[in-house]
Parts: C-alpha cells; sequence; structure tokens
C-alpha cells in the first residue's frame, strides 16, 4: 500500500467518522427534540383511589384534558399517575426516573430536596386551603387544647404532618405532648368512625355528613395550610425546555378559565369527580374568589412559605441536611407563559404574611 | 305562598258571606249598607289581586336572576331519590346476606397459581421413556398457594397487635413416573399441605410511625430466619430454582418450614419519610424449633436452636448504599440417625449451619451472596447394625445473585405499586439475572461439587404475575464422573 494511499484511507476514514459523529448528533438533537411521553405524577389519588385529584390548577387540567389537547398535535401523550402513597411515593418515582412533572405538598417536596433530587418547582397549583381539625362526635373535647395528651393520627411524611406540627405550635402543644398514630386517610377514617383515635386533621366534610366527627377548628390560615407545588425534573427541563414552556403555558390558559367565577360551577363538578362531594367544595369556596385560590404565580407569599417550610421541617426534625434554595424556584416559564397569553397582573400578587400587595386589573 | 292567597280569598269570601247571611236573618239591609258591603268585597278583592300580581312579578324576578338552563328539583324529585336510595340500601344489605363471603376477623385472602415446563438433558427418573430426539425428561407441572392472612386484634393505643396467616399449597407430583414416597400421593393424585401456619404478636409499640423500633413473637409453623433465600417467600424469589444448600438432600432444616417461636426485631432504623424508606441499623432474630420440618412432629426430645444478626448501612434514600446488609445466621439442632441394617434408631446427631450474607439492592440493581456451612453428625458406618459410632461430615454451599431491572418497576416497590386506576394496573417490568450455585455436599469428598450457572429473564406484568425462564448448565468437577446437564425452565405464575 502506496503512501498516497495510506492518505486516501486515513482521509476517508476520517471523514466517514466525522459524518457519522455528524449523523449521530443529528439523531440525538432529533431524538432530543419532543418526548414521546409527558409523564404527570399527582400526589395522592380520589376517594377508594379513583385516578383523579381535585382542588388545583393540575387536577382541572386533568379533567378538562387540556394539557392532552396542547400535546396532542405533535403525538405526545401525557401519562397521569395518581399516587396512593401521595408525596412520598412520587419521590420514588422521581428517584427512580419515572416521573417528569409532579405536584406535591412542602414536606416531601423539601424532604427530596434535601436528599440530592433534583427539581425547579415552575408554578403554583392552588393557595389558601382550608381545613379542620376534627374529633369523634362522642368526644368531649371541644378546643385544640382540651387535645393535649390524646390520639391523634396523621399520615407522616406528608405535607399534612407539617401543618398538624404548625396547628399544635399555634397553640403551644409540643408533639411530645400528644400520641401521634401514623395511618393513611382510609385508616383514619376507620379510626375516627369508631373513636379509636380523638383527633385528625380533615377538609372533608363526609363524616361530619355521617355524624360521626365534629369539627372543633378550622384551620384557616395561609401561613399553616401550604400552597401547592408543580414540579418539573431537571433532567426533563434540561432535556425539553420547549415543552416545559408549553406545559406551563397550558396550566396558566387553565388557571385563567378557573379564575373565571362563571365557571365555579363546573369547576367543582369537575373536582367532584375525584369522590369529594360537591357541596364540600362549595362550602370550602364560600366567600373566596377564585382568582385568589387558583393562582398560579411564584409570590413572595409562596417563596416565604417554602423557605419557612424549609426552617420548619428541620425544627421538627424532619431533614437533617440543608436544603438549597437558590435556582430551585425558576419562574421563567410561568413569566413567559403570562406575558404570551397577555394575563400579566391577572392575579394578585401576595406578600410573605400573605396580605394582598396589588390589586388585579384583569384583561 | 299561594296556599296563603287562598287562605286570604276564602276568608274574605266567607266574611262577606257571613255578613250577608247575618243581615238576611236580622232585617232586610238598606240600599246604602248592601252598597257598602260590596264595597267592601270590591276592596277586599282588587287587595287580593294586587297580592296575586306582586307575587306574580316577584316569581318572574327570582327566575330571570337564576341561571339558565336550571332545572329545579321538586318534592316528587326528592320522593324519588329517597325511593332509590332506599332501594340500594336494600340492595346491599341483601347482597351482603346473600352473595358476599363473610368472615368473623378481617381476612385478606391471596394465593398464586403456577404452571411450569421443565426440559432436562438428563433423566431425573431411572425408567424415563425417552423417544428419539427429545430431551431425556420434559414435563409440565402445575401447582397452587392459596392464603388467609389477618388481624385477630387491632391496638389502635400502642400498635401491639396480634395477626394471623394460614397458607396453603398444592402440587401435584413432579414426575407422573417418580418413585413415590411414603409422603407423596399416587400418580394422578393432588397433595394439599399447610405452609405458613403462625400467630404473631408485636411486643412493643408499633403504630408511631417508620422509627419505631419493632419487636414480634411468632408461634406457629414459619419460614426461618436463616440467611436470604430461605426466608422469601414464593412469589418473591427472583429465579426459578432455589439454591442447591436449600434442597431437600443438603441443609434441609434451612429450606423448610419449622414448627416453634421465632422473636424478630430490629433496633435503631433510618427513616427516610421523604420515601417511606425505613432501613434497622440492626435487625435480629431468635428462635427454638422443632427442627423436623413442616407438618411433621418432633423426631427427639431436643430442640433445635437458631439466631440470627444484620447489619444495614444507616444511610438515606438517595445513598449509593441504600440496602446494603450484611447478615450472618446460626442454626443449632438434632436430627435422628438411623442404621440402614435393621431401620433401628441408633442416635441423635447434632447438625450445626453457619451462614453469611450480603444483600445490595438499589433499584434498579441488585446483588445478592450468600453462603452456608454446615456440619452433621452422620453413623459411620450406617449399615451396621448397633453401631454409634458417629462422623463429622462437613458441607457447604454458596450463591451469588446478580440482577438489573428496568421498566415500571412498580412491582418492586410499595410505593409505585399503588396508584389510583379506575381499570385494571398493569405495569411491566423486566428482570436480568444470573446466579452462579456451588454445592460440596462433602467437604471432606473429592469431586463431589456441583455447579450450577443459570441465566434467566423474568417479565412481571400486571401487579401479581411473571413469567420466568431460566437456563441452567449444571457441571461436576472434572474426573468426578458425573455428565454435565442443562435445563430450561419457563414458569409463568399469577399471585391474586
Amino acid at each position: 500500500m502506496g503512501k498516497h494511499e495510506n492518505m486516501t484511507m486515513k482521509k476517508t476514514f476520517t471523514l466517514t467518522f466525522a459524518a457519522l459523529l455528524a449523523f449521530g448528533a443529528t439523531l440525538t438533537a432529533s431524538a432530543q427534540e419532543n418526548p414521546k411521553v409527558i409523564r404527570v405524577a399527582v400526589s395522592g389519588a380520589g376517594t377508594g383511589g379513583k385516578p383523579a385529584s381535585s382542588g388545583s390548577i393540575l387536577t382541572t387540567a386533568h379533567q378538562r384534558g387540556d394539557l392532552e389537547k396542547e400535546f396532542a398535535k405533535d403525538g405526545i401523550k401525557v401519562e397521569w399517575t395518581f399516587f396512593v402513597g401521595a408525596g412520598p411515593a412520587t419521590n420514588e418515582a422521581l428517584a427512580l426516573k419515572k416521573v417528569d412533572f409532579a405536584s406535591q405538598g412542602d414536606l416531601p417536596l423539601i424532604v427530596a430536596r434535601s436528599n440530592g433530587l433534583r427539581t425547579r418547582i415552575i408554578m403554583k397549583r392552588q393557595q389558601f386551603d382550608k381545613t379542620y381539625v376534627v374529633v369523634p362526635t362522642s368526644s368531649p373535647a371541644r378546643t385544640i387544647e382540651d387535645l393535649k395528651g390524646k390520639k391523634w393520627t396523621v399520615q407522616k411524611g406528608t405535607a399534612t404532618q407539617l401543618v398538624l406540627n404548625r396547628v399544635l405550635k399555634k397553640f403551644g402543644i409540643k408533639e411530645e405532648e400528644i400520641k401521634l398514630i401514623d395511618m393513611n386517610s382510609d385508616s383514619q377514617t376507620a379510626a375516627l368512625s369508631t373513636g379509636d383515635v380523638d383527633a385528625a386533621l380533615s377538609s372533608s366534610k363526609d363524616l361530619v355528613a355521617r355524624g360521626l366527627v365534629r369539627r372543633i377548628y378550622l384551620v384557616d390560615d395561609p401561613k399553616v395550610n401550604p400552597p401547592g407545588n408543580l414540579w418539573v425534573s431537571e433532567e426533563f427541563e434540561a432535556k425539553y425546555p420547549q415543552i416545559v414552556q408549553r406545559f406551563v403555558s397550558a396550566l396558566v390558559r387553565t388557571a385563567a378559565w378557573s379564575a373565571d367565577e362563571k365557571n365555579r360551577d363546573e369547576i367543582f363538578r369537575l373536582w367532584a369527580k375525584s369522590g369529594t362531594p360537591y357541596a364540600d367544595f362549595k362550602e370550602d369556596y364560600k366567600d373566596t374568589a377564585l382568582r385568589d385560590r387558583q393562582n398560579p404565580l411564584l409570590d413572595e407569599y409562596y417563596t416565604t412559605f417554602i423557605k419557612n417550610s424549609i426552617a420548619e421541617a428541620k425544627e421538627f426534625r424532619f431533614i437533617r441536611r440543608d436544603v438549597p434554595f437558590e435556582g430551585w424556584i425558576e419562574p421563567k416559564y410561568l413569566n413567559t407563559a403570562l406575558k404570551e397569553e397577555k394575563l400579566e397582573g391577572f392575579w394578585d400578587e401576595f406578600d410573605g404574611n400573605a396580605v394582598r400587595k396589588k390589586k388585579s386589573g384583569a384583561k | 305562598m299561594k296556599k296563603k292567597m287562598n287562605r286570604q280569598f276564602k276568608s274574605a269570601i266567607g266574611v262577606g258571606l257571613i255578613a250577608m247571611a247575618g243581615g238576611a236573618a236580622a232585617a232586610q239591609p238598606t240600599a246604602d249598607e248592601l252598597l257598602k258591603q260590596i264595597q267592601a268585597l270590591r276592596a277586599t278583592v282588587e287587595s287580593l289581586q294586587k297580592q296575586v300580581k306582586d307575587q306574580s312579578e316577584s316569581l318572574a324576578k327570582t327566575k330571570e336572576a337564576l341561571p339558565t338552563g336550571v332545572e329545579y328539583a321538586t318534592t316528587t324529585d326528592l320522593d324519588g331519590l329517597k325511593s332509590d336510595l332506599e332501594d340500594y340500601k336494600y340492595s346491599v344489605a341483601r347482597d351482603r346476606q346473600y352473595n358476599t363471603a363473610l368472615s368473623t376477623r378481617g381476612v385478606t385472602i391471596g394465593g398464586t397459581l403456577t404452571g411450569s415446563y421443565t426440559a432436562s438433558t438428563l433423566p431425573s427418573a431411572a425408567t424415563s421413556n425417552r423417544p428419539y430426539g427429545t430431551p431425556a425428561e420434559n414435563s409440565f407441572n402445575a401447582s397452587a398457594t392459596l392464603s388467609f392472612a389477618g388481624n385477630l386484634y387491632k391496638d389502635y393505643d400502642e400498635g401491639r397487635n396480634w395477626d394471623y396467616k394460614l397458607g396453603l399449597s398444592l402440587a401435584n407430583p413432579k414426575f407422573a413416573n417418580g418413585a413415590a414416597s411414603t409422603n407423596s400421593p399416587a400418580p394422578g393424585d393432588s397433595v394439599i399441605k399447610l405452609t405458613d401456619v403462625y400467630l404473631q404478636y408485636s411486643l412493643v409499640k408499633s403504630n408511631g410511625g417508620l422509627e419505631d423500633p419493632k419487636l414480634t413473637v411468632t408461634f406457629g409453623q414459619q419460614k426461618i430466619p436463616f440467611g436470604l433465600e430461605a426466608q422469601v417467600s414464593d412469589e418473591l424469589k427472583p429465579t426459578v430454582s432455589t439454591a442447591q444448600f436449600l434442597g431437600t438432600s443438603a441443609l434441609s432444616q434451612l429450606g423448610k418450614r419449622q414448627i416453634g417461636v421465632v422473636l424478630r426485631g430490629d433496633w435503631n432504623p433510618t427513616v427516610d419519610y421523604g420515601f417511606n424508606y425505613r432501613a434497622p441499623l440492626i435487625e435480629y432474630a431468635i428462635g427454638v424449633v422443632n427442627g423436623n420440618g413442616d407438618n411433621t412432629a418432633d423426631d427427639n426430645t431436643r430442640k433445635d436452636w437458631l439466631g440470627r444478626v444484620a447489619f444495614t448501612l444507616p444511610v438515606d434514600y438517595n445513598s449509593p448504599f441504600r440496602e446494603l446488609k450484611f447478615g450472618a445466621s446460626y442454626y443449632s439442632g438434632w436430627k435422628v440417625l438411623t442404621n440402614t441394617a435393621n431401620n433401628v434408631v441408633a442416635d441423635a446427631a447434632h447438625s450445626s449451619r453457619k451462614g453469611i450474607d450480603i444483600y445490595y439492592n438499589h433499584n434498579p440493581i441488585g446483588v445478592t451472596y450468600e453462603r452456608a456451612d454446615g456440619v452433621d453428625d452422620a453413623l459411620l458406618v450406617p449399615a451396621a447394625a448397633n453401631y454409634r459410632g458417629t462422623q463429622p461430615i462437613k458441607s457447604s454451599g454458596q450463591v451469588l445473585t446478580v440482577f438489573y431491572n428496568f421498566g415500571d418497576i412498580a412491582q418492586w416497590s410499595k410505593n409505585l405499586n399503588q396508584v389510583g386506576k379506575y381499570d385494571d394496573f398493569w405495569p411491566t417490568t423486566s428482570q436480568v439475572y444470573y446466579r452462579f450455585d456451588r454445592w460440596d455436599p462433602n467437604v471432606y469428598a473429592a469431586k463431589d461439587e456441583i455447579f450450577k450457572g443459570t441465566v434467566g429473564y423474568n417479565y412481571f406484568f400486571a401487579q401479581t404475575t411473571k413469567l420466568q425462564l431460566g437456563f441452567t448448565r449444571t457441571t461436576y468437577p472434572n474426573g468426578s464422573g458425573k455428565t454435565s446437564a442443562s435445563d430450561l425452565t419457563a414458569l409463568f405464575q399469577y399471585g391474586f
């Protein structure tokens, strides 16, 4: 083989290799343009394990098929999973790379972050929820103080546990001063019905309607009840930022629809498909504006709440390590969506104390 | 409102008529008086007409204020609803009485149905008919298990619960032409055996959450806490075959369920509520059992003792060392030695087993290794009557399994396996594995080891169903005079 031939071979090989690399790169790029499936996890399921949930922008979008409509034109499937095991189950799914977007309460979200799971919070799902401290009907308890030293039940690891800790703290009761029993929601219902536990947190009215429990305290404090979170995995965001944008934009449109009072009845009917009665939502939302509750903004109220939750999670020893806050909340998708949909200023912002900062100017 | 109007109208007419009747009975009224009466009546009628008009307008306004398309429920509608509800209540009560299986205590019924096919290049029975071109042995098999488990006492105060389990297994003889032993049914029959039969009591508080240490005592027939594979229930076994050292002719006490009392506990768990993860730093177990296997009375007066301790690295869920566990087990017991000359019990000989194990299951990858060594006193001359001299026989087994999961992986996670669904939930997970299994029945004897290398593929679909394929190559040391063999096993199992 002559020198020339050798050179030609080398050149041919180099060119071929370069072409293959370029082809591979093109393939990779095109393969990453769009995912085939977007996997959305909801931390919780409806009554009796129904694949449905209620009370937020995300669940409304699920019932209306808003995300499916958005991505149908590209042949992208939206796959929903409703984890009965709530936030902790969603965390395991994230650790195993089985979920791209998810809704969660603050405690599991924070624990996951402290454990190194990488997420970006892209919008709020809802805020200013209400819940009640309930006791069995036969209970002599009339106040929270009466429940000192009694058996409380909560599903540990969920955001409700942090709410309970906040309620107890508000009344100067330490966790050691009550007997805390770990139960999922179905077991809680059974134990409350039979009077085997003394108290629980519950927003549902069904046990009240059946005469099995009494509500003794309304937890209607926006600094106690956490706002709902929605995150995307960092891995998905890095691969498909354009999909994240479309996802958020679609939900912002859903949020705008959800803020319209003329849809109040329809929203409650949609949510009632989860098994929570229509009347519960009607009562829960009485005298409150949909626009305030179904508010997607990552405002000062939201960021302050999450920072406080991190501190509380440490105080109540749910986490040992620090939670890096910097870069966790990513508002750019929401801001772009608000601009594109001409919804800037549509929702009010609230300050760290949940006080309205600015009256909204609906456009 | 309408009723009220009617009442007022009738009252007015009544007053007028009474007035007229009264007048007629007394004296004839004058024209003026009659005129006044008529005027009074007219005023009353006009007042009533105004009321009717006002109320009609008010009703019209109310209707206008309400959203269009809204329909109102009437008393008849509500009566219909009440009727439907009563029908439903009756239907539920009747179904419960006649068409629902009832139990005196809460019970969960579960089980598995298994169909399998095995082909081997070597016959297992001496008289295997082998048409030309077929494997030496190939057979379809079927088996089933059934279990009833529940709670006898639920202690809401502290979680010191009483639980129970009853398990049954049903199998046909492996080979229709196999030699029947005393416990085997005749070909064509099936055998039903009790498997798990126990009561379990929590000795410590257990409802405070994952951070509570556990301590239970279990009475009855149960799997024993030795090593890894001896404790795993059939539906969770990754491989079709069990480790050789658990076989019936090997360290047999370990592979069988035993009847006795076992205390199991743990201490200082690492808890990660963010994932419902719990990994006790120390797990321990200690027990006393008959040592003669399941559904069999003890054959000697001495009891067998066993103990196990395991250490799991105290790391969070997301650590790469999650679920890295090291364990050590010990079993000491007695078994009857019978000479083969006249089948007379010669002695109760001592047996001991020592085991170590390593377990690492960091989804999606996993590695398990365990080694078990046994020392069994055996008759020096089994064929001699009235001779009781014994010698220790040492045996040793090792099993290494490496596996990798891919797909939904829901079957391996309680969190992921419980999702809200209207229809059936069919997560799919694949698992590939390799297993190396070495068994040396007598460490002092040369060239009697058996090596089994297995590659397998498991396909899990639905929540409780699996298809397993395994190809095993069995080899022996050079010069052992034994022929290597290959086996192919396919197993389909679904749980309910």
